[in-house]
Order: structure tokens, then C-alpha cells, then sequence
């Protein structure tokens, strides 16, 4: 019986966190506690079946479960090799952290009685993310992608400013016309093959990769997921997502949703279609090349602009999937390493730096820059993490966020691209200055005027936020110095996404 | 195929005079006809299935989730002269013409119409067609599949209604509420609040009762018909989805005919919210109660209830009704709070 | 060129109703407009699907007992599509939901206008903040 249960844990992964979001409703009508209690208990047995997963991929290998025990690739299976082990785990993680953090911050955010359905919605956004993560059939990721997407939608929409509203109806706009351009290329390539089993195109697609429809599906897919991503030109809905969303629904959105979708990325353009395809054919990593740089530069310098520090962050993701892309496009072990390490960073920095914005609406409602002042005494433990997070934005030595750019640099090194590298520079530069400012602001600046100062109430964060926010910035150093492991897990999926 | 084109021609120009048409509930009732015109269209095409889920869904709960919305907000579109301009309609144009001729390039190499021996046909659907009946034990390939070869598809699928559902509900079911804005469109507003006006009893409205009588009648009809889909689905084209919906139009129609109040009297929005994932739970529960017994999920063969054969119809039965309350419960609970008054 | 039309006319359809749908989800100002596109968009993808499951002289993917040699269609697009159709109109209700709620915040459903009265109140925002 336990082992029957153990055999079945890469099924049960996903499975938890869904029945924990029927049951919320149920359970937690009135009583919030118990919807939280249940889906932080979900969320943390999903975490530790994800390591466990993780375990077993970098032991002995890919592990493939079929669904009803329907040999693909005629039923569903969930494949799970290093990439899509690693990003499992990430997604689980941050959702069980976000889920302790999100008990106060809600209490404060959020009517009283939309927050048992909030947390039904947060695990099925989770749960979603979590699926399309673990699938290997293609149609079963759009539909997993469409309950994370319309979780998500409704996630954004109960923030307390009416802008969210509106947030929220654009993101669904675009992000319908991306899953529907996902469901063309499924269609194209579905005509072309016959399979929907992502192990199965990839056998079968070599054959005809001269075939203008596997050409055309190709081109929706990419359209499609850098809608989702928010690569530059199509990021227009993610700032005012970002900024007035609930806190919660901010970290965890900034955290995981965008990664999920590079992953969606990384899996189709060299799972689906193959390495092979994007260098021989389609000639597309000039264009993501390009599109990298210049999300890079544009995201970073948009963010100087920005004088509330939701947006400026929002902002500062837009440049930081450029950093994702960018490995994508450099087509080598290195490179790839590099944006799967970016991941990782970006999905740990941004919930933390996330987490402390929260912290400080909680605190003391504010969000403009210039408010700040002075928050560098009040609320000190908050900010000395927010201080490493932003250090490893920058991409700090000894921060996670210097292995993934270091990657970077090799990669393009190594692909003979040196002119990449001042662009990097160029662009941490950018952010050392927008998180000067803000780092200015808190620590050194003196009030003029001690009357007007709005941070006069503050104290530290309640320790159901500070803990999280704290395990995430402690992260982000002990990921940075001992980066031994992230980076032999990663190399591994590098290497088995090129076919090495 | 001459008909083929007839109806390709008209589901075109609906689309093109929905699109078009300046008053929004001409739009959506053009919308309709566009949906309808599609389920023949795939009716046509074999494939009955498909036809029936649009019919009821696309034809039958969009339009009245649309007119709820357009009697809650405004019946007009209207021009505004404003500085914000997100997209200038030629610019849309050149993105659609762009992605169009992107789409049509793709068509050069694709196999024709009809082609019997198209790519599509000849890898997974071979085994569908020839040993799906033998191994599921269900005639309609359809419900094969969806139940059994790919039922965690299904099960997505009801978790994607659900979390459509905790949304709107998460959205708008909140005590605290705002002032209410008058219509200044020009345009009546629409049926004038028609789901409240069956609650008015001191006014005789015109046509009340062959209304009521009407739904009186039909109701019960309704519902034993939506039962049947539900429970025919591995025999005839139907099922669970199909079923499901059906069985929320009664209620809808109960609604519309006696108002709102005398439906919620009858099913307490604490029933519907239980309906809407108990449904989800039968389903997860029927697929761990197959690894219990020592299979993987959703592993129907595994369960001890005599042979294979039915084992799966047992088991298919059960997920059949399993959505089907969901379904049932999610349309209700969408159409209600759509509906519903803000203020009295 | 006119082999090729007979051939393919029911994918160019598609290919024309995809246009009109996405047309009106990017270029019209009224949410509920937007919402008609979105609806025709996808409809038109499930026309494409179907299209790619039929077979010429092929019957209903319903087994009939006892009968040999007939030919049944493909019945895995209709699964996707019955799958798909669902997605819509979930995607569809919340969209609707929206709506309703933007209405009740800012009286007008023109995108336009709204996003009008988001820079009105931003302005104004920084103004008492004597920025």
C-alpha cells in the first residue's frame, strides 16, 4: 500500500494541491484558518514530494507516469527529467512559502470574506503552474496553463484599487489571445503528426521539419508564450498586473508565473522541436537574441522612470526575462545553465523583494519611493532582506543572482558573442541605479520635515511575514556561495535539452 | 458541398455583423445564430458530440450570461474622443492581416480537406477507432477517450469550470457595495431588470403566467433529459458537460419564470456551492480510490467490480455524473451571480 | 490556385473568422466587444480542429455493434474540442464578471474612457501629493 503510494507520488505532486482547492470551499466557509491550514498542509506535502522527485530524477533518470496506466502516447503521462524536476520543485517552494506569508498580508488586503475563495484560487493558480510543469502531453499543458490563467486572472482583480480591475481585464485579454494562439500551434502540429505526446512530436517532427505548417505552428508557439512571459514588445499587461494586484497575488505571480512560461519556452523550442530546428530552420536566436537586449536595457531604464516601487519591480522583471531569453538564445550548455540559473534567482529574489513591499503596505499602506524614508531604522530586519535581494537583482558575487549571470557571460563567451557582455553590465548598472535610489532612500535620507514623515508608525513585520521574507534573502546568499548543486542540476537539464 | 459553403458563407458574415453592430444585444443575439450556425456546421462534420456541447454552451449559456451582463451595464457602444488611445484600428488591421497570411502560408502544406489519409488519422486515432470500444467498453469513441484514455484532461477541464466559477464568485459576491450608476447610453435599459420583475407579484406583468405555466411544465422534461445525456454519454453523443448544462437550465428557466427570490428559495446558494465541487471530488476521489487498490490514477480496471467490461462502465458512469454536478452547479452559480441585483 | 481552394476552403474559412475575432479583441474599444471577438476567435480554432477531424465518407465516431467495415471518423479532436469549448466559456464568464465589476467602478464599459479616468486620478493623485 505505501509502496503503491510512493509509485504513484509523480501523479500525487499535482493532485494534492487541486483536491486541497475543492476542499477549501467546503472546509473553510467560514472559517479562513482552516482554508489556510489545509492548503499550506497541501502545498507543504507537495514540497516534499517535489524533492523527492528531484531526488530520484538526479539518481536514476527521467521518470515517466502514465495516467490511468494508458501507454502514451495514446493516454496522458507526467514526465519528469532534471529541467522539469527542478522547476516543480522552485513552483512547489514558493508556494508553500508564499502561503505562510500570505495569512497577515490577506487579513490586511482583502474583504473577509473573499478570502476562503482566494486561497481556493491560490492553489489552483498554484496547482496549474504545477501541472503544466509536470505534463508531457501538449494539450493537457493548455489546460493546464488555462487554470493557472484564469486563477490568476481572478487573483489579480480583488486588489483594493480599481485599476486592478482593469489590470486584470487586460492581462485576460492578452493572455487569452496567447493561449489561443498555444491552441493553433497544438493544432498545426497535431495535423502535421497526428500525436500530442511531447516525446512522440519529438520523434516524428525531424522527419518533416521542412513542412511549412510545423514551420507556422512553431512561429504561434513562440508568439504565444512571450505574450505569456511579458518578452519585450509584449509585456504591456504585466506592470499594472504587478502593481495593483494583492501582495500576495504580486509575489507569487512575479515569483513563478513568468518562470513557468520561460519553462513552457525552454521545453518547446528544444524538447518539442529540437535544438536541430531552431539552427537549421527558422534562424529564430537572432531574433530572441535581439529581443533579450533590448527587453534588458528598456526594462531596466523604464524602471529608473518609475516612482512607485510595485511598478518599478514589475519593471525590473521585464528586464530580468530578458537575462532568461538571452541563455535561450545563446544555444549552448553554458548559456542555457545560465537562464535556467536565472530562474531560480529571479523566482527567489523577486518573491523576496516582493515579500517586503508587502511587508511595508501592511506596515504602513504606502508604495511611493519618496515615502520611505526612514524605514531603514524601523523596520530593520525587513530591509536588511530586502538590501541582500536587491544585491542579488544586481548580481552581487556570492548572490545567486552572479551565478546566473556569470553562466551568462561564459555562454555568450563561448558562443563567440563578446558584445553581449557590456550589455549585461550595462544593464546591472541600470539596476544598481533604480535600487540605489531606493536603498537611499531608506537608510541615509533625513527627513526634512519630521511631521510629514509617513513611516513614523512602522514597525518590524509581524514574524509570519519576516520569516518567510527572511528564509527567501538567506536563500538567495547560501544558493550564491554553495551554488554547487543548483548548478550541477541545472547543467544536467542544460545538457540533456541540447541532446549532449 | 455546395450546402458546406452556404453555411461557411453565413457563419462568416455573422461574425463580420456581430462585430460590427453598434447595439451590443443585437451583437450578442448575432453571436447566437453564429454559434448555432457552428453547431450544425460540426453536426455536419460528424461530430455530434461537439455540436451538442456548442449548442448548449456556446449557444445557450454565453448568450445568457452576455444579456445578464449587458441588463447590469449598458447596451450601447459608444464613441470617446479621448487623448488615451491604447491601439488604432488600422494598426489592428495590419497585425491581423500579418497574423492571417501567417496562417494561410501554413495551409500550402497541408493535407486536403477530407483527406482520409492525413497525418492526423492514421497515428493515435488508429488505435481509438479499432481498440477503444474493446478496451473501455464504451461505443461512443468520444466518451471513450475523454473518461478513459485522456481523463486527466477531463479532470483539468472540470478544474478549469471550477476555478471559472470561485472567480466570479471571489469577484462579485461581496456585501460591500458601491454606489450604483444610472444607464446615460440613450438606450433603454435592457428587459428592464427582467429577473426581478417576476419577483413583483402586486404587478401583472403581461405574459406572467404562460411563462410560469410554461417553465412549470418544461422543468421536469428538462431535467430527465439532461439525467439521460448524462447517463447515455458512452452510448450516444452526450455526457457529463453536455448533461450538466442542460440540467442548469432548468434551473435557469425556474429563475427567469419565478425570479430570483423564489429560486434561491429553492436552491440555497450554500447548495449550489457545495455542488460545485463535490462534483470535482467525486472525480479526484473515483481516481484515488483506483490507486487503493494498487493501480495508478484513474486506473479504472483495478477496482473489484466483477469484469473489465463493467468496471468500466461503472466507472465511467460515475465520472460522467461527476461532472455533470459540477458543470450543473458552476453554470447555476454563473448565472446567478451574473444576474443577480445589486441593490434592492 | 483554384485546385488549391477546393482543396483547403474549409481551413481559409477558419483562417478568415480567426482574423475577425482577433480584429475585434485588439481593435475595438468596448470590453464587451472584446469579449464577442474573443468568443469568435476561439470558435473559429474549434472549426479548424474539427475541420482536421473529418474524413470524407466517414460516419459519427459511435461504434454501432455488430456491424463490419464501417469507417468512423476521428474522434480525438472532438475530445480537445469538447475540452476547449469548456476553457471558453470559463474564460468567457470571468471576462463577463470583470466587466460587470469595471462597470460598477467606472460607469463605462470603452476601454478608452477608463483608462481616461486611471490617468485623471493618477494625476490628481500626484497633485495632493504636491509632486
Amino acid at each position: 500500500m505505501i509502496a503503491n503510494i510512493i509509485e504513484n507520488i509523480p501523479g500525487l505532486v499535482v493532485l494534492i494541491v487541486i483536491i486541497a482547492a475543492s476542499l477549501i470551499p467546503l472546509v473553510g466557509k467560514s472559517r479562513p484558518v482552516l482554508a489556510w491550514g489545509i492548503a499550506v498542509i497541501a502545498a507543504f506535502l507537495s514540497f516534499i514530494m517535489s524533492l523527492y522527485i528531484l531526488n530520484v530524477v538526479m539518481t536514476t533518470g527521467k521518470i515517466r507516469y502514465w495516467f490511468g496506466n494508458w501507454e502514451p502516447p495514446w493516454g496522458i503521462e507526467y514526465v519528469f527529467d532534471p529541467l522539469s524536476a527542478f522547476v516543480l520543485t522552485l513552483v512547489s517552494f514558493v508556494g508553500f512559502i508564499v502561503l505562510v506569508y500570505a495569512k497577515k498580508s490577506l487579513e490586511a488586503e482583502i474583504d473577509p470574506e473573499r478570502i476562503t475563495y482566494f486561497y481556493a484560487l491560490y492553489m489552483l493558480f498554484i496547482g496549474g503552474l504545477m501541472g503544466v510543469v509536470a505534463t508531457g502531453d501538449i494539450f493537457n499543458l493548455y489546460v493546464f496553463l488555462e487554470i493557472a490563467a484564469i486563477a490568476g486572472y481572478a487573483l489579480i482583480a480583488v486588489g483594493r484599487r480599481r485599476e486592478a480591475l482593469m489590470a486584470s481585464f487586460t492581462y485576460l485579454i492578452l493572455g487569452t489571445i496567447a493561449a489561443a494562439f498555444i491552441l493553433i500551434g497544438i493544432g498545426y502540429l497535431y495535423m502535421a503528426t497526428g500525436t500530442l505526446n511531447i516525446i512522440d512530436l519529438a520523434v516524428i517532427l525531424p522527419e518533416i521539419y521542412q513542412s511549412k505548417v510545423v514551420l507556422i505552428a512553431f512561429a504561434f508557439f513562440t508568439v504565444g508564450l512571450s505574450i505569456k512571459i511579458a518578452l519585450f514588445p509584449l509585456h504591456n499587461w504585466l506592470p499594472n498586473a504587478y502593481t495593483y494586484a494583492p501582495s500576495v497575488t504580486s509575489i507569487v505571480m512575479a515569483a513563478i508565473a513568468t518562470k513557468v512560461g520561460a519553462y513552457v519556452l525552454i521545453r518547446v523550442m528544444f524538447t518539442v522541436f529540437g535544438p536541430e530546428f531552431e539552427l537549421t530552420v527558422v534562424h529564430v536566436t537572432e531574433v530572441f537574441l535581439v529581443l533579450s537586449v533590448v527587453a534588458m536595457i528598456i526594462g531596466s531604464v523604464l524602471a529608473i522612470a518609475q516612482t512607485d516601487i510595485k511598478k518599478m519591480l514589475a519593471y525590473s522583471s521585464i528586464a530580468q526575462v530578458g537575462y532568461i531569453t538571452l541563455g535561450i538564445a545563446l544555444m549552448n550548455v553554458t548559456g542555457l545553465t545560465g537562464s535556467i540559473m536565472h530562474i531560480l534567482n529571479h523566482a527567489i529574489m523577486k518573491a523576496c523583494l516582493f515579500m517586503v513591499v508587502g511587508a511595508i503596505v501592511y506596515r504602513t499602506g504606502i508604495t511611493h519611493i519618496h515615502d520611505f524614508v526612514g524605514l531603514g531604522k524601523k523596520m530593520p530586519y525587513t530591509m536588511a532582506a530586502f538590501t541582500i535581494g536587491a544585491l542579488s537583482m544586481i548580481g552581487m558575487p556570492l548572490t545567486v543572482g552572479f551565478v546566473g549571470k556569470w553562466y551568462l557571460t561564459l555562454g555568450s563567451l563561448e558562443a563567440g558573442m563578446w558584445y553581449i557582455i557590456p550589455v549585461i553590465l550595462v544593464s546591472s548598472l541600470l539596476a544598481v541605479g533604480y535600487l540605489w535610489r531606493l536603498l537611499d532612500n531608506i537608510y541615509f535620507k533625513q527627513p526634512e520635515n519630521a511631521s510629514e514623515l509617513k513611516t513614523v508608525k512602522a514597525k518590524e513585520a509581524p514574524l509570519a511575514m519576516l520569516i518567510p521574507t527572511c528564509v527567501l534573502a538567506l536563500l538567495c546568499i547560501v544558493l550564491g556561495t554553495f551554488a554547487y548543486l543548483p548548478i550541477s542540476i541545472a547543467e544536467e537539464a542544460a545538457k540533456v535539452l541540447l541532446r549532449y | 458541398m455546395i450546402m458546406d459553403i452556404a453555411l461557411l458563407l453565413l457563419v462568416v458574415i455573422c461574425a463580420i455583423v456581430a462585430i460590427q453592430m453598434k447595439d451590443l444585444l443585437s451583437a450578442v443575439i448575432v453571436l447566437t445564430v453564429y454559434s448555432l450556425l457552428m453547431a450544425v456546421i460540426w453536426f455536419v462534420m460528424d461530430a455530434p458530440d461537439v455540436a451538442l456541447t456548442e449548442a448548449a454552451i456556446g449557444a445557450g449559456i454565453t448568450t445568457i450570461l452576455f444579456i445578464a451582463v449587458l441588463s447590469r451595464t449598458r447596451r450601447g457602444e459608444t464613441e470617446h474622443n479621448t487623448k488615451v488611445r491604447r491601439f488604432s484600428p488600422r494598426a489592428g488591421l495590419l497585425i491581423v492581416v500579418a497574423f492571417g497570411a501567417m496562417l494561410a502560408v501554413g495551409t500550402v502544406d497541408m493535407p486536403d480537406f477530407g483527406d482520409p489519409h492525413a497525418p492526423a488519422h492514421t497515428h493515435l486515432a488508429e488505435r481509438f477507432v479499432e481498440m477503444g470500444y474493446q478496451e473501455t467498453a464504451s461505443p461512443n469513441l468520444v466518451t471513450a477517450i475523454l473518461i478513459c484514455y485522456r481523463g486527466v484532461d477531463t479532470l483539468g477541464e472540470v478544474i478549469v469550470v471550477l476555478t471559472a466559477g470561485m472567480g466570479v464568485i471571489l469577484l462579485l459576491r461581496t456585501t460591500s457595495r458601491r454606489k450604483q450608476l444610472t444607464n446615460n447610453d440613450g438606450y433603454k435599459p435592457i428587459m428592464c431588470s427582467y429577473y426581478d420583475r417576476a419577483d413583483k407579484t402586486t404587478k401583472v406583468v403581461k405574459g406572467e403566467i404562460i411563462r410560469k405555466v410554461v417553465a412549470r411544465l418544461s422543468i421536469p422534461f428538462i431535467q430527465i433529459f439532461g439525467l439521460f445525456v448524462i447517463a447515455h454519454g458512452k452510448v450516444s453523443p452526450g455526457g457529463g458537460f453536455q448533461g450538466g448544462v442542460i440540467l442548469a437550465t432548468s434551473i435557469i428557466l425556474f429563475t427567469m419564470a419565478f425570479g430570483m427570490e423564489a429560486s434561491r428559495k429553492r436552491l440555497a446558494q450554500w447548495k449550489t456551492d457545495v455542488l460545485n465541487v463535490t462534483g470535482a471530488l467525486v472525480f479526484l476521489a473515483l481516481g484515488l480510490v483506483c490507486i487503493l487498490f494498487g493501480g495508478k490514477f484513474l486506473e479504472y480496471t483495478v477496482l473489484p467490480l466483477g469484469c473489465d467490461m463493467w468496471t468500466n462502465k461503472i466507472a465511467i458512469t460515475v465520472a460522467e455524473f461527476a461532472i455533470g454536478i459540477t458543470v450543473a452547479g458552476i453554470m447555476i452559480t454563473l448565472f446567478i451571480e451574473t444576474a443577480k441585483r445589486d441593490d434592492k | 490556385m483554384m485546385e488549391f481552394i477546393l482543396g483547403k476552403y474549409n481551413y481559409l474559412v477558419c483562417i478568415l473568422l480567426m482574423m475577425i475575432g482577433f480584429y475585434a479583441m485588439i481593435a475595438k474599444e468596448n470590453l464587451v466587444k472584446k469579449v464577442i471577438g474573443l468568443n469568435i476567435f476561439q470558435t473559429a480554432i474549434f472549426l479548424f480542429y474539427i475541420s482536421v477531424s473529418y474524413m470524407e465518407g466517414a460516419t459519427a465516431p459511435v461504434v454501432w455493434q455488430g456491424q463490419e467495415g464501417v469507417l468512423y471518423g476521428n474522434p480525438l479532436p472532438h475530445v480537445l474540442i469538447l475540452t476547449a469549448i469548456v476553457v471558453g466559456i470559463s474564460m468567457t464568464a470571468l471576462a463577463l464578471g470583470l466587466i460587470i465589476k469595471i462597470y460598477q467602478e467606472y460607469g463605462s464599459i470603452e476601454e478608452n474612457r477608463i483608462l481616461e479616468l486611471n490617468q485623471l486620478e493618477e494625476e490628481q493623485n500626484l497633485k495632493r501629493a504636491g509632486r
